[in-house]
């Protein structure tokens, strides 16, 4: 049996206020004489809760495993919970045909080297200029960014992220993750060294992590950069002489990755030729599963593997921006465009207007994909010579969906921040979590971008912070399985 | 040479910060969650990065070290504490008991 612990979630209003851990437990198939077996395809209907101080198991949860039929009832399974289970394996000696083996080579090589720059936490790239920092509760932080000698950002960072499941009956309306405020960002951080993805010539950076005793440990190769092609930077064709121009689309990559016993993230910080950044997230790794009755389904997930019910659930991220764009007075500004009706101002009907409104008050904006709904960081005392309009870099909240549970529910109250795409708020040092200082076992969200907007601070024209939130709506699929 | 002031804490600073909290709590055993650097506050930082890009003289910066740790009182008792403290003089510049509707973030 393999016991994989999670926090415990969020504690219910009634439930006294004790730290609990509690376990997933799940078969390992020890025939196979492989650690690496794949045990969450046997996943027992039982989660034990211990007191975290006491350290005394206080209950043990027992999980329903019906299906539609069943509704919100438990205790419907037979006594054989796993034998109509089945396995899948993804290492490698495993697998029952073996890898794929029908890829030819691809290589990169940089003949000459990497076209960056890296002294300590420098980095210096095609006019790029920044610093990379590590802590165990963000983990890649960027800061002081500089493109061509101006400046754009005083600090990037992944603030938090909620992994919310949707599943009503008992106790899994309590199954919600922080993983970054849970903790110990720092030492799920993968060994970047051991499988990581980067081709070409990689950078690594080490952190420093502690024991129980405070005792330092280094963490090696938690973070790596290194540079790639992402297809064609821009091209032009003289139709007339044929004579094509096309330069490629480099991008340095500064990434990260995290497991939280299941699951993997992958966070990737991308600077590109033309001053663009770009933040990336990627799941993978294991979709979380429970036990269900041979033969039943569920409207609460997919039964991916035989006995193995993928829950449905989100997972919604914030990044946190703290603007610093030709200096540290900067103005958010809200620009949409929209039609216009027949008149003096249109008479063939074809215009449309683009509208800018600055914040004033620290606020949440929602994206708006059908207004084209952009935020721009601009500072309102540097004006671009050839437009004549304030310089600036926009990003287009991208219109995801936000958090699905009920306001009123635990897992809202939790989570304030999932709630809207933007936040605006006025700097504040050490407000750097969205989700607020200690998200495990909350029952509210308390310090976060939710409190921050209540403040109702001035924003225009000042040391102003931007939370951008995105995220996934996963109902898994069949081919998610085993892994994604 | 001397850290730039968004350096992560090294195996010294992090030790170091490690004595300073245990002299802080003598009689206490205490367990660790977390050490970490103390990112100086922006009005401070702005000015050593202002100088650091003009190519001047950049200005002192103290390295301060965030620790989140437990203090277990002998009797079953614990509470979770917050200090931070300030490397080169070894003083505590702030120090936080967590409030106990709040719960300090796992570890592993």
């Amino acid at each position: 049996m393999v016991i994989e612990p999670w926090p415990y979630g969020g504690l219910a209003a009634d439930e006294e206020n004790n730290r609990y851990f509690q376990g997933l437990l799940f078969g390992r198939d020890t025939r196979l004489n492989n650690p690496d077996s794949n045990f969450y395809a046997f996943p027992l209907p039982l989660i034990p809760v211990m007191n975290a101080r006491t350290r005394e198991i206080i209950r043990i949860d027992r999980l329903p495993t019906g299906g539609d039929q069943d509704h919100l009832q438990d205790q419907t399974h037979s006594a054989n919970i796993l034998d109509h289970c089945k396995a899948a394996d993804y290492v490698p000696e495993l697998l029952p045909q073996g890898p794929r083996n029908s890829l030819k080579a691809l290589n990169v090589v940089q003949p000459d080297g990497p076209s960056f720059n890296v002294a300590g936490g420098l980095v210096e790239w095609e006019q790029w200029r920044f610093r990379v920092g590590f802590n165990p509760r963000e983990g890649a932080t960027i800061h002081d960014v500089w493109f061509h000698g101006r400046s754009v950002m005083y600090r990037l960072s992944i603030s938090e992220m909620t992994v919310p499941y949707a599943d009503p009956r008992s106790p899994f309306p309590r199954k919600q993750a922080f993983d970054f405020g849970d903790g110990s960002i720092g030492h799920a951080t993968n060994n970047l060294k051991l499988g990581c993805d980067c081709l070409g010539v990689i950078k690594y950076f080490d952190g420093v992590l502690i024991d129980s005793d405070g005792k330092a440990t280094s963490a090696p190769n938690v973070i790596c950069l290194h540079e790639q092609d992402n297809g064609i930077g821009w091209k032009h064709t003289n139709w007339r002489t044929q004579r094509a121009v096309v330069t490629r689309n480099r991008e340095l990559v500064v990434q990260f990755i995290i497991t939280l016993a299941n699951y993997e993230y992958v966070f990737a910080y991308k600077f590109d030729l033309s001053g663009g950044i770009t933040i990336e997230t990627r799941a993978t790794g294991i979709v979380s599963v429970v036990n269900i009755d041979p033969g039943k389904t569920s409207q609460y997930g997919n039964v991916v593997s035989p006995g193995a019910l993928a829950q449905n659930h989100q997972h919604i991220f914030c990044v946190r921006m703290d603007p610093a764009i030709d200096g540290f007075n900067n103005t958010v500004l809200v620009e949409e465009s929209h039609p216009v009706p027949f008149g003096p101002k249109n008479p063939a009907g074809n215009l449309y207007e683009v509208r800018k409104e600055p914040v004033e008050k620290s606020r949440w904006i929602d994206a708006a994909s059908r207004h084209n709904r952009v935020i721009k960081l601009v500072n309102e005392s540097r004006s671009n010579p050839i437009s004549g309009r304030p310089v600036g870099y926009k990003f287009t909240p991208a219109d995801t969906q936000l958090l699905l549970a009920q306001p009123e529910s635990g897992q809202a109250r939790r989570a304030l921040f999932a709630q809207h795409h933007v936040w605006v708020t006025k700097y504040l040092d050490r407000e750097l979590y969205a989700g607020g200082r200690y998200p495990l076992q909350s029952k509210r969200e308390i310090g976060g971008v939710g409190d921050a907007v209540q403040r109702a601070d001035d924003v225009k024209n000042t040391d102003v912070v931007v939370w951008s939130v995105f995220g996934l709506t996963h109902n898994p699929r069949v081919e998610d399985w085993p892994v994604m | 040479m001397a850290p730039h002031p968004l350096d992560i804490l090294s195996v010294d600073e992090v030790n170091n910060a490690r004595s300073i909290v245990k002299s802080l709590h003598p009689e206490h055993k205490l367990f660790f969650r977390e050490i970490y650097l103390d990112e100086p506050a922006k009005a401070q930082l702005t000015k050593y990065l202002e100088a650091e890009h003009a190519g001047h003289d950049t200005p002192l910066v103290s390295r301060q070290a965030l620790s989140q740790y437990d203090v277990l009182d002998g009797k079953g008792g614990v509470q979770s504490h917050e200090s931070i403290v300030d490397l080169a003089s070894g003083k505590r510049l702030h120090h936080t008991i967590v409030p106990e509707e709040h719960h300090a973030s796992l570890s592993l």
